[in-house]
């Protein structure tokens, strides 16, 4: 894949987003975000449902407008609709569907004839693992193999980028792999893909840079592994007869969004729970706690220090940006996640 | 990836220092082309629309229902009630001889043509529309002219087979009385007509965001002035107000023009019937390409 002597002005970033703003009557769908993509990289907008992806993804695509904020697409507006433009970009979205009624290799066939630099068929069908349903009509196709083929149309015009809105959603976890493997091929290629996603393993996995969006608002936006890094969790068992509310009294504070989680109950055994929190500061706390459980003799059961995942950073993330404000009314999230309280992050 | 000429070598490492730019795509303007890099895959004008019109003509013919509702239904239609209805009757207008037959089979001729392009691409695009296929194409470089017209032609294609299968049995089952003098009338009446139809059924499409709505809007439509226009059944004593209605309107015109090879009296309308769709095309041209929407209200908001 080569880019033809178009990347002259390499430093320019590919997609610059800045301080876009849309709403949708009351509701406000994006607050004013930015964001840049460069060339050759991986970057993800990650964020539950309702966070403002797939809006984002249209205004760039130019089918919705801004209310406020410029968007860029190769230097351009995305509402002009430039053809020159859409020759070096392709894209896969939710909503962009197939004739049913043909084959793969005839839709391929045709969307190739609208690009200056189509690409073969049998070599796309061959990339996202179709070939032995070229000729069956898409009708028959599972929605795993409807969706490869939608990949496929959005590579039949050799874009240097790619935009994906949630590439893998409904995809069997072998499925999901073999997607991963196709986009760092096209990445290692040179292409540049901004995808949208909702699982942290995907974009940890995939992504150079991301943007976690909550309710239209950046809520951390950087590399995936520095999400929550400076964070660690303390887990132990409740000794016997205590409620967190003792515990406290007798420690003294402890750090905010700490929970008490059940254990399960074993038979002929008291109930008993586990106090789980999230520390920027893990040698302080631990010295106090220790200390002070050293002194009274108390044995701190089951304690654990441990790094907590990046999905159970994105979990807390997203927890802590529902709580604070009321309209999504936030999921549940149960465990460790509800640790989120606890964490400072942001760019 | 490729090895690089060892003449421009050096000059491209120069060029490509930048960070994170890719080592294997040399960033300058003189890069060399991989040795056996294939010939660049593009298609000219007429590929893209000959591929598009063939893409429009599978879907087309692959979807029973649509096939039927344009082409069987009006041969039906013609057959039962030319066996049956007594072909001395007088249908010609200003009182001149002209057979049931030679009154029904053209008219059905140009209901059948009037489907498979207005109703046929109302429904196809506002199906387009729902399904995404529009909003695909409309992410491609294609330019719209082309898909437009490709989806036209695949539509006028559709109402050529049905008028010529309605004419050709309608010839040799029922005796009509066709004047072969005035087949040219007769083909830019058709050529016209399909064209006027085919550019309004795509405006109206607009107003639709599914398959459902467009195709409620098309029958709601043509049905009733196909009725008024005299297609189903011979217009004899109908209210003035309808027979205006019928007059603005240009189904009336264009069955008018396609019935006038099988009844003399009519050509006296001819230039002011083919004025009417004349105008009734350009003003769905303007309406099409001023207006068209190529993906549902609720997704371009």
């Amino acid at each position: 894949m080569s880019f033809d002597g178009s990347s002259q002005n390499s430093h320019a970033p590919i997609v610059a987003v800045k301080q876009l703003y849309k709403r949708y009557g009351d509701l406000v769908a994006l607050k004013g975000i930015d964001f840049e993509l460069n060339r050759g990289e991986i970057f993800a907008l990650l964020g539950p449902n309702g966070a403002g992806k797939s809006t984002c993804i249209e205004i760039l695509e130019g089918f919705r407008r801004p209310s406020g904020g410029e968007v860029s697409v190769f230097g351009c507006d995305p509402q002009q609709h430039d053809q020159t433009v859409k020759e070096r970009l392709g894209f896969v979205s939710q909503e962009s569907g197939v004739e049913l009624v043909q084959t793969p290799r005839e839709v391929l066939n045709t969307y190739r004839h609208c690009y200056a630099d189509g690409r073969a068929p049998e070599e796309l069908l061959d990339l996202v693992g179709l070939s032995d349903k070229a000729d069956s009509k898409i009708s028959r196709l599972s929605g795993g193999q409807k969706r490869r083929l939608d990949l496929a149309l959005g590579l039949v015009g050799n874009p240097e980028l790619l935009f994906l809105d949630e590439p893998t959603t409904g995809f069997s976890p072998e499925a999901r792999r073999e997607s991963w493997r196709i986009l760092l091929e096209l990445k290692q290629a040179g292409m540049t893909i901004l995808l949208t996603s909702h699982y942290m393993d995907e974009v940890s996995f995939l992504a150079d840079r991301m943007a976690i969006l909550v309710q239209g608002e950046i809520a951390f936006l950087g590399e995936p592994e520095n999400l929550g890094l400076e964070q660690t969790i303390v887990e132990f068992v409740l000794p016997q007869g205590w409620s967190l509310a003792g515990f406290e009294a007798w420690l003294g504070t402890l750090p905010d969004g700490t929970a008490e989680l059940e254990l399960p109950r074993q038979p002929q055994a008291q109930p008993q729970s586990k106090v789980a929190l999230s520390t920027a500061d893990p040698t302080e706390f631990l010295y106090r706690l220790t200390q002070k459980a050293k002194a009274s003799q108390i044995s701190l059961e089951g304690l654990t220090v441990s790094k907590p995942t990046l999905e159970e950073n994105y979990l807390g993330l997203i927890g802590r940006h529902s709580n604070s404000s009321n309209d999504l009314g936030g999921e549940d999230l149960v465990g460790r996640n509800d640790l989120g309280g606890e964490l400072e992050l942001g760019p | 990836m490729t090895a690089l000429r060892p003449s421009s070598s050096s000059v491209v490492s120069s060029n490509s220092s930048d960070v994170g730019a890719p080592a294997s795509v040399p960033a300058s303007a003189h890069a060399p082309v991989p040795a056996r890099a294939p010939a660049k895959f593009s298609a000219s004008t007429s590929q893209q629309i000959w591929t598009w019109f063939q893409h429009h003509n599978r879907t087309i013919w692959r979807t029973p229902i649509a096939t039927f509702f344009t082409i069987a239904l009006p041969l039906v239609m013609m057959v039962v009630l030319s066996s049956f209805i007594d072909g001395s009757v007088q249908y010609g207008s200003d009182g001149s001889s002209v057979t049931f037959q030679d009154y029904y089979v053209p008219a059905m001729a140009a209901f059948a043509a009037a489907s498979a392009t207005y109703t046929n691409l109302c429904v196809s695009a506002a199906l387009q529309r729902e399904q995404g296929i529009l909003k695909r194409v409309r992410g491609t470089p294609l330019a719209t002219w082309k898909f437009f017209v490709s989806s036209i032609m695949s539509a006028i294609w559709l109402a050529f087979i049905g008028a010529v299968l309605l004419f050709a049995v309608g010839i040799a089952l029922f005796d009509v009385s066709l004047d072969f003098s005035q087949l040219g009338w007769l083909a830019v009446f058709f050529a016209v007509g399909v064209s006027a139809f085919a550019v309004l059924g795509m405006a109206v499409s607009n107003l639709a965001s599914t398959g459902q709505a467009g195709s409620a809007i098309a029958n709601a439509t043509i049905l009733p002035l196909s009725f008024i226009s005299g297609l189903f059944i011979p217009a004899g004593e109908i209210p003035v107000a309808i027979e205006i209605i019928g007059d603005i309107f240009p189904l009336k015109a264009f069955g008018e023009g396609m019935r006038g090879a099988f009844d003399p009296g009519l050509s006296s309308g001819n230039l002011w019937n083919l004025l009417l769709l004349v105008i009734w095309g350009l003003a769905g041209l303007f309406f099409m390409l001023r207006y068209f929407q190529w993906v549902p209200k609720a997704e371009r908001e």
